[in-house]
């Protein structure tokens, strides 16, 4: 089951956004989206999540994107949106409910679905708090549980996709690192964390986060999908991307690499003068 | 009479409150009430001169009402449009629009009526149940009870539209189409409500207000509530009309808006804090 695009551009106003991509990703992996501000990171996992105008090809699962109605969509693919406003008052409980439509489970298959998608963001504490008067990273986390929740809903569906738009960019340290653990489990791991549904064998989840972190992107992802500029610089694992020149030629520093002790996963840090 | 009409005004108000995703939207200060009343009043006017329209009676003013309020709806909604987006500012500016275009056409009208048709334009700006019998309650009760059946079906959406658009449509619904659906729903119940009972303010404002400061954010109750306590409390205030000045009757429009507008205003400033910037 994969995602596949094939010479997607998108031109606005006159300028190339995205410059002729062309990649896939599967489920059972999960990919990195990096580049420097600008680079068209938002715009290409809006393509995918189908809300803006492209033109190529995207298919999910075979199908093309413009073939599949909107319900139909909402079962293959999730998406958490850069940021999402919400001026009214909501319990957490509520939100997270929000992702699944009327009359589709029982409400104990919902209540479980809710407990269980909290407990991923480690969020439980939280679901009877007025949304509203979260802190920023609460809020986040609440949003993806939310995001976690619409897949979870479908969990018989097979080629199943998460696209996050940033996160973590809200989250402090700890967050950071346990949520993209989480993400990636859901991704490789046949028996997903937290997931208490012992009678469904659990389908592995593909997704695509934009991150900022180059280093948490290597740590957790299979692969890093890098634009620059709107065009495909590399769509590699990390170990292929973390090259002075590459990066150097894509955000402008100078950087060490090295690899981490714990996993031989390479990591960078920056060069300073 | 006021029951079914407080009903249709508070779900109207919720419903308008959530397409729009602001808490102040309400009928109406967004000119729907008044384009209503346009309507109404072309129809009452124009009636004397037709006798087809005159047969036809209140189900003719009902649907001038449903045309005229449509017309405001979508008129200020588009205006309000920025980018797709919905921009607070030129939202109540819009509305501020037509409140004063169709507040100039029925002066032109009441101009041009004569004594009679002068006293029933009256009526309709200042809004009054007086001259409620069942036979209006027996018309307008069905389409009230379908155009509030109808968005209360939208309540799945309507959560999801205040999480944002965006998100509503990564969740499967289709955005556009439902705030359509809405809008058209509110015209109808706007313009049918209007058409009996006048231009009747700040009841779609206040009572969804009331029900969030309970807690009650969420459309799978607020619809159902703001019908009960939209009907609970014209009802009341009806019942104030006429015993406050009795043996006349005060007409309950002038009543709602004594009641409401400062309670508007008191919304406003709270936003205002919340926000730390003005609207």
């Amino acid at each position: 089951m994969s995602i596949q695009a094939s010479n997607l551009s998108v031109t606005i106003n006159g300028k190339k956004i995205l410059d002729d991509l062309s990649f896939s990703c599967h489920t059972g992996e999960i990919t990195a989206i990096v580049g420097e501000n600008g680079a068209g990171k938002s715009t290409l996992l809006n393509c995918l999540a189908g809300v803006s105008e492209f033109t190529g090809e995207i298919t999910i699962n075979n199908h093309s994107l413009e073939s599949l109605s909107l319900a139909k969509l909402a079962q293959y693919r999730a998406v958490l949106p850069q940021n999402s406003s919400l001026n009214f008052p909501f319990s957490v409980h509520e939100v997270v409910r929000l992702a699944m439509s009327l009359g589709c489970l029982s409400q104990a298959e919902q209540e479980q679905i809710i407990v269980d998608s909290l407990a991923l963001v480690d969020a439980t504490q939280f679901i009877d708090r007025d949304y509203l008067h979260l802190s920023g990273g609460e809020k986040q986390r609440v949003q993806l549980a939310r995001v976690l929740a619409q897949l979870r809903a479908h969990a018989h569906q097979e080629g199943r996709f998460l696209f996050l738009d940033e996160p973590t960019s809200a989250l402090d340290l700890k967050h950071q690192y346990s949520t993209l653990k989480m993400l990636r489990e859901l991704c490789t791991s046949n028996s997903a964390p937290g997931i208490g549904s012992q009678n469904t064998r659990w389908q592995k989840l593909g997704a695509l986060v934009i991150v900022h972190d180059l280093n948490l992107a290597s740590f957790y992802c299979d692969k890093i999908l890098l634009l620059d500029n709107g065009r495909l610089i590399a769509h590699e694992p990390p170990e292929k991307i973390f090259q002075n020149h590459i990066i150097k030629e894509c955000f402008g520093i100078d950087v060490i690499v090295d690899s981490h002790p714990d996993t031989s996963k390479p990591y960078l840090i920056p060069r300073l003068q | 009479m006021a029951l079914l009409v407080g009903a249709a005004l508070a779900v109207s108000g919720a419903s308008l409150q959530g397409v729009c995703r602001n808490p102040l939207a309400d009928p109406g200060l967004l000119g729907i009430s008044a384009g209503a009343a346009v309507g109404a009043v072309m129809m009452i006017l124009f009636a004397n001169h037709v006798p087809f329209l005159n047969a036809a009676g209140p189900y003719a003013v009902s649907i001038a009402a449903f045309a005229g309020a449509a017309i405001a709806t979508f008129s200020v909604y588009s205006l309000a449009q920025v980018n797709g987006d919905i921009q607070i500012p030129t939202f109540l500016l819009a509305g501020v629009a037509i409140n004063a275009l169709a507040g100039a056409m029925i002066g032109g009208l009441s101009f041009i009526a004569d004594d009679q048709a002068l006293r029933l334009i009256t009526f309709w700006m200042m809004g009054s149940l007086a001259s409620a019998t069942w036979t209006s309650v027996a018309i307008s009760a069905p389409t009230l009870a379908i155009a509030m059946f109808a968005i209360y079906r939208k309540r799945h959406a309507l959560n999801l539209i205040l999480l944002g658009e965006a998100n509503a449509r990564f969740t499967g619904i289709n955005v556009e189409k439902v705030k359509n659906q809405l809008l058209w729903l509110n015209a109808l119940a706007v313009g049918v409500a209007v058409a009996f009972s006048g231009i009747i303010g700040f009841i779609g404002l206040v009572v969804p207000h009331i029900l969030r400061m309970s807690s009650d954010t969420n459309y799978r109750y607020l619809i159902v509530n703001s019908a009960l306590l939209g009907a609970a409390l014209l009802a009341l205030a009806d019942l104030g009309s006429r015993m406050l000045i009795a043996p006349a009757e005060l007409p309950i429009g002038i009543l709602t808006s004594l009641i409401g507008a400062p309670f508007f205003i008191g919304l406003l400033m709270q936003q205002k804090r919340r926000m730390g910037f003005s609207l």
